[in-house]
């Protein structure tokens, strides 16, 4: 099969999600490419920052916008090996979040920690 | 080492700037070139960023935005034979929108 997931060794993957729900498809297709790779066995892990982190929020109703529910979405990161899941700190900063709120349990890191990310990751994609 | 494309003039220009290291460049393209545009805002966000990164503009889409003679001096002009051999140089390329 000339797919490049199965003829390559594992690669490493940084998703950026920084786009808010339901106002566009990019949030989705962040989450759909984190869990597509995850299971194709890539070591992915994903970041939240900016509006991204609006993703996060408990109490989605995303019937009321006719899409499926992204907060719901992103507990499933974990079942399907998605290695690592952090929010960016001077986001969550900026937008008064508490972390321990959200959806899923997160990693909170530094934006140089995430220079460190972007710089190790094989292929980085930012939505 | 890592090159930077951002085709808008939005807050994700912002935060590429935001996560850039010395041996990066950053490349406008498309409505991303208005960031070059010579005024105050856009001085003081190109002054304030190291010199050691390397700053390119496209050629094209300056011209087809009339912007190519209101430049601020921190870019590089290069077309897209120009892309190409970058991206070939840099160990990746991440397209901010």
């Amino acid at each position: 099969m000339p797919s490049s997931f199965q003829t390559h060794a594992s690669q490493s993957y940084l998703i950026i999600a920084r786009s808010s729900p339901y106002v566009s498809q990019q949030a989705r297709a962040a989450l759909d490419i984190a869990l597509t790779a995850a299971a194709f066995e890539q070591t992915v892990s994903i970041v939240f920052m900016d509006a991204g982190l609006m993703q996060l929020l408990k109490g989605q109703q995303a019937d009321a916008a006719d899409m499926k529910n992204i907060g719901k979405i992103i507990t499933a990161l974990k079942l399907y090996e998605v290695n690592r899941i952090l929010v960016h700190q001077e986001s969550v900063d900026k937008h008064n979040l508490d972390p321990a709120e959200f959806v899923e349990a997160v990693e909170v890191v530094t934006g140089d920690e995430i220079k460190g990310l972007i710089a190790a990751a094989d292929q980085v994609m930012v939505f | 080492m890592i090159l930077h494309t951002i085709n808008k003039n939005n807050e994700a220009l912002e935060r590429c700037l935001s996560l850039l290291r010395e041996e990066d460049a950053v490349l406008l393209i498309e409505d991303g070139v208005y960031a070059a545009l010579d005024s105050e805002e856009n001085e003081t966000v190109w002054s304030n960023l190291s010199p050691d990164i390397k700053k390119y503009a496209m050629v094209n889409d300056l011209a087809a935005r009339g912007i190519s003679d209101r430049m601020l001096p921190f870019f590089e002009t290069i077309d897209w034979s120009g892309f190409v051999s970058l991206s070939l140089e840099y160990e990746k390329v991440i397209s901010w929108g």
